[in-house]
C-alpha cells in the first residue's frame, strides 16, 4: 500500500495544526458556526443528532493492520469502543467530543491517516474496487491512479468550495465492483493496442434525490492526462454547477442540463490549455507511486498437500466438504477467486444479525488486524458493501483462518446474501434521516436469515432518506425511508444494480410502515423462488420478467398503488 | 474599516492599509443570472428577497463587469461569480487592478475566475473582495490572487499567518508553485527538515 514519505507526513500534520487552530477559534467564539461549518466539514466533522460524528478517510479502502489497530484504539479512548465502516470505504466515529477531535486527528497522523475532505462541498475520498490488484478479471490495477488522484485532490485550492460534494471512483476490471456508474466522475482503466493505460471518462452519475447513471464524455484518454482532464471537468462544474438549490447542485444536473456532448465540448475547450502542462503525470511519479502497490511475497508453487489445503482448494469434492457444513458455507460465500489460484480473497463479514451493518467493536477491529497480520500480509480492505476484506490469503490457510475468524465473530457466511445488507446509519444517528435504517435491517435479516442460502445472491440496500447513502437505487431490493406526517414510512424498490450492467431500481408503489417491509420483501422473494429457472439469480429473474410482477407480489394484486 | 493584504512578487504577505476605496457613484442594481448563455443558463438565480439588494461593489471601488462592459468605466471592473473572465480578454493589459467578488466565502466560482484571468495573461493586482476571511487566504493566493480586502471583523495579523499554513503542495495551480511530485527529492529534504524542527521544538 502507499506509504507516506516526509512530504505527505508534513502536509497531514500541517492540516492537523490548521484544524486545531480553527477549532480553538470556534470554541473561543472568534469563528461563527456558519464559518466553522464548512471548515469542520472539510475535515470530516459533522454535528449529528446526538453528538459530533468524525469521518476518517480510508483512501480507496486500503488499511494496514497498524492503522486498523489505531482506529480500534481511538474508538476506545475517544468514543464508545466501536466504529462504523461506510459505503464509501471510510470509517466513522459516532460519539467524539468536538474539542478532542484535533487530538484524534493528531493520533491518526501518526499512522498516516487523516479526515481531509471526507465531507463538505469538495472532492471526497477516492474509491475503487476492494479486490484491486488481486482480482482475476482485472485489466489495470487502479490503486496507483487512485493514489495519484488522492494527492492531486488533497487541498486543491481551486476546487475547495464546489457547488456540492464530488465523488470520484476508479474501475480497472471487467466486473465493475467500484459502482463507478453512480459517481460524479469515474474512470474505467484499460489498455490500448500498444499496452498503454487508457482512461474512459464518465461524469454525472449519482444517487440521491435524482439518481443518474454516469455518461461517457471521453474514450482512450492516455493516463498521463488523468489530472489535467480532471481539472477541466472540475472547473466546468465549479463555474457552471447550480448553486441556488442544494438538490440540483450535483454535476449530474449540470451534465443533464447542458447535454453530455455540450458538457464534453466545454471540458475539451479547457483541456486544450492544460494538455501536456505542469499537471501532466510523469512516468517517474507513476512509478514512484506504483512501487507501493507491488505484489506481496506470495508463496507460489508450494503445493504441499494437507487436508486443510484440499478442503479449501477449489476442487475439493463433496465427500470432503460434507462434514464441515459451516466451513463449506463460508467457503462458498466469503471466499473469492484471486489472480493466483493458490490464493484467495476473504471477506470478514460485518453483517451479523444484531449490530448495525458496517459496525465493528474495538475488539473485533483488533482481531481483524491480527488476522491480517497472520494470514494476509498485514493488509485489510474496506469494501463499499461495508465489510472487511483480506485480499491475499493462501488457500492452504483458509481452514485455520476460518476457525480464527469464527472465534472472533467475523465469519458470518453471508457475503452477497440477503443478510449482507448495506444500510446508512439512519435516523438513529443521522440528523438528515427520515427513518431508522438499522432496526429495519435487523428485522429483514431475521426474516430472511434461515432461507438466504436458498435465495442465493441478493443485494438489499437501505437508505434512511433521499440522500441515498445506503445506495437503495442500486439495490436488487432497495428500501428508502420517507417522512409521512412525522412518521417513518418506507418505499420498496426492485431491480437496481451497481456492477458493469449498472441499472437504477424502480419504486414498486406506495410507501408502507416499517413493520410491513420484511413481509413485503418476503413476498417479493417468494415470487422469485417460484419463477426462477435453474441457477438464475434474483436480479436475472427481475431482468427477465420486468418489475411489474414484483409490484403485484409486493402489494397483492388488488392493492397496487396508482 | 477592513484591512488590505498584498503579496509582493516573492509571495511575501503584508498589510498595506485599508481596503476602503472612494465610492463610485452609481445606482446599485440587481445582477441578473447571465441568461442567453447555455452554460450560465443552468445557474438560475433566485429573485432576492423583497428589499434585499446585491452588495454594492461600487463601494469597494469597482464597477460590476456587466456595467463596465456596457461602458461604465469610471473604475476597474469587478467580476461577480457568474461572470465570464473571457469577456475581458481584449482589455487584459489595461488595468493595474481587477477585483473578483466573493459575496459568500463558500461560493468558489471566484477561484476559477482568478485562475482564468491569469491564464488570459493578466499580470497586475488581482484583488479578492467580499466575504474574505483568514481561512480562505491560502487557497485564494494559490489561485492567483495577490491582494485581499479582508472582511472588517478579521484580525490582519492573524490573517497574515494563513499564507504559511502548508509548506508544500500536491498540485499545480495558478501560483506556479512546483507541486511536490515534480520536485520530490528536494521536497522530501525540506519536509524532513520541518519534521526534525517539529520534533526539536
Amino acid at each position: 500500500m502507499y506509504r507516506y514519505d516526509a512530504v505527505d507526513q508534513r502536509i497531514v500534520e500541517e492540516r492537523v495544526a490548521q484544524f486545531r487552530d480553527q477549532t480553538a477559534r470556534f470554541l473561543a467564539g472568534r469563528l461563527s458556526e456558519d464559518e466553522y461549518r464548512p471548515l469542520r466539514l472539510q475535515n470530516g466533522l459533522y454535528i449529528q443528532r446526538h453528538a459530533p460524528m468524525l469521518r476518517v478517510a480510508i483512501p480507496y479502502g486500503l488499511l494496514s493492520s497498524r492503522q486498523l489497530r489505531m482506529i480500534a484504539d481511538i474508538s476506545r479512548r475517544y468514543d464508545r469502543s466501536y466504529a462504523h465502516f461506510t459505503t464509501r470505504q471510510n470509517v466513522q466515529f459516532n460519539w467524539p467530543a468536538l474539542e478532542r477531535v484535533p487530538d484524534i486527528l493528531a493520533d491518526l497522523a501518526t499512522v498516516e491517516m487523516h479526515a481531509i475532505q471526507t465531507s463538505g462541498n469538495c472532492i471526497r475520498n477516492i474509491t475503487t474496487d476492494h479486490l484491486a490488484g488481486v482480482a482475476p478479471d482485472e485489466i489495470v490495477d487502479p490503486r496507483p491512479y487512485a493514489e495519484i488522484m488522492r494527492q492531486w485532490s488533497t487541498l486543491h485550492p481551486e476546487f475547495a468550495a464546489l457547488p456540492r460534494k464530488f465523488k470520484v471512483a476508479f474501475n480497472g476490471a471487467v466486473d465493475d465492483r467500484a459502482a463507478s456508474g453512480v459517481h460524479d466522475l469515474a474512470f474505467d482503466l484499460y489498455r490500448g493496442a500498444d499496452g498503454e493505460v487508457l482512461l474512459r471518462v464518465k461524469v454525472g452519475g449519482g444517487q440521491g434525490r435524482t439518481p443518474r447513471i454516469a455518461v461517457t464524455i471521453r474514450e482512450d484518454l492516455p493516463w498521463r492526462h488523468l489530472l489535467s482532464y480532471s481539472e477541466a471537468v472540475l472547473r466546468a462544474y465549479n463555474r457552471w454547477g447550480r448553486r441556488d438549490n442544494l438538490y440540483k447542485a450535483r454535476i449530474k444536473i449540470l451534465v443533464e442540463a447542458l447535454g453530455a456532448a455540450k458538457f464534453a465540448e466545454e471540458v475539451e475547450a479547457d483541456f486544450v490549455h492544460l494538455i501536456d502542462g505542469p499537471q501532466t503525470v510523469t512516468e517517474e511519479e507513476r512509478t514512484r507511486v506504483a512501487t507501493c502497490f507491488i505484489d506481496p511475497p506470495y508463496h507460489l508453487g508450494a503445493r504441499t498437500p494437507s487436508s486443510a489445503y484440499d478442503l479449501a482448494s477449489q476442487n475439493a469434492d463433496e465427500g470432503v466438504r460434507a462434514p464441515n457444513r459451516r466451513f463449506d458455507a463460508w467457503l462458498r460465500r466469503n471466499v473469492a477467486a484471486h489472480k493466483h489460484p493458490e490464493y484467495a480473497a476473504v471477506t470478514l463479514s460485518l453483517k451479523r444479525t444484531g449490530p448495525a451493518p458496517g459496525d465493528a467493536t474495538d475488539v473485533e477491529m483488533d482481531a481483524a488486524a491480527d488476522l491480517a497480520d497472520k494470514y494476509s500480509f498485514g493488509e485489510i480492505r474496506v469494501s463499499h458493501h461495508q465489510n472487511l476484506v483480506l485480499a491475499d490469503v493462501a488457500r492452504r490457510d483458509l481452514f485455520q483462518l476460518w476457525r480464527d475468524a469464527d472465534a472472533a465473530g467475523l465469519a458470518q457466511p453471508n457475503i452477497g446474501l440477503a443478510t449482507d445488507i448495506i444500510a446508512c446509519p439512519g435516523g438513529d444517528f443521522c440528523s438528515l434521516a427520515n427513518a431508522r435504517s438499522i432496526p429495519l435491517s435487523l428485522a429483514i435479516q431475521r426474516k430472511l436469515e434461515a432461507v438466504q442460502e436458498d435465495i442465493g445472491e441478493l443485494a438489499i440496500k437501505i437508505s434512511g432518506c433521499i440522500n441515498a447513502c445506503g445506495h437503495h437505487h442500486v439495490g436488487h431490493i432497495g428500501v428508502l425511508g420517507v417522512d409521512k406526517h412525522g412518521e417513518e414510512w418506507f418505499q420498496v424498490l426492485v431491480g437496481g444494480r451497481s456492477d458493469a450492467q449498472v441499472h437504477l431500481a424502480e419504486i414498486l408503489g406506495k410507501a408502507v410502515r416499517a413493520e410491513e417491509v420484511p413481509d413485503m420483501i418476503a413476498r417479493i422473494v417468494d415470487l422469485y423462488l417460484a419463477e426462477r429457472t435453474a441457477d438464475e439469480r434474483f436480479i436475472d429473474t427481475v431482468s427477465r420478467l420486468g418489475v411489474e410482477p414484483f409490484k403485484q407480489a409486493a402489494y397483492g394484486s388488488e392493492k397496487v398503488a396508482a | 474599516m477592513s484591512a488590505l493584504i498584498k503579496l509582493d512578487s516573492d509571495g511575501r504577505a503584508s498589510v498595506v492599509g485599508a481596503a476602503e476605496a472612494t465610492r463610485v457613484e452609481a445606482t446599485p442594481r440587481v445582477i441578473e443570472g447571465g441568461r442567453g448563455d447555455a452554460r450560465l443558463a443552468t445557474y438560475v438565480k433566485k429573485p432576492p428577497p423583497a428589499g434585499a439588494r446585491e452588495r454594492d461593489w461600487r463601494e469597494d471601488g469597482f464597477i460590476p463587469l456587466t456595467d463596465w462592459l456596457a461602458g461604465d468605466r469610471a473604475a476597474p471592473p469587478i467580476l461577480l461569480p457568474a461572470d465570464d473572465p473571457a469577456a475581458l480578454a481584449d482589455h487584459i493589459a489595461d488595468f493595474d487592478v481587477i477585483a473578483v467578488a466573493f459575496p459568500k466565502f463558500n461560493d468558489g466560482r471566484g477561484l476559477s475566475s482568478a485562475a482564468l484571468l491569469r491564464r488570459l495573461g493578466y499580470a497586475g493586482e488581482l484583488r479578492a473582495v467580499g466575504d474574505i476571511a483568514r481561512d480562505q487566504l491560502f487557497f485564494m493566493a494559490r489561485c492567483g490572487f495577490n491582494a485581499f480586502a479582508l472582511r472588517a471583523d478579521q484580525d490582519p495579523a492573524d490573517a497574515l499567518k494563513a499564507f504559511d499554513d502548508f509548506g508544500d503542495v500536491y498540485q499545480h495551480s495558478t501560483d506556479g508553485r512546483t507541486p511536490a511530485f515534480a520536485r520530490r527529492a528536494e521536497a522530501v529534504r525540506d519536509a524532513e527538515a520541518w519534521l526534525a524542527r517539529r520534533d526539536g521544538s
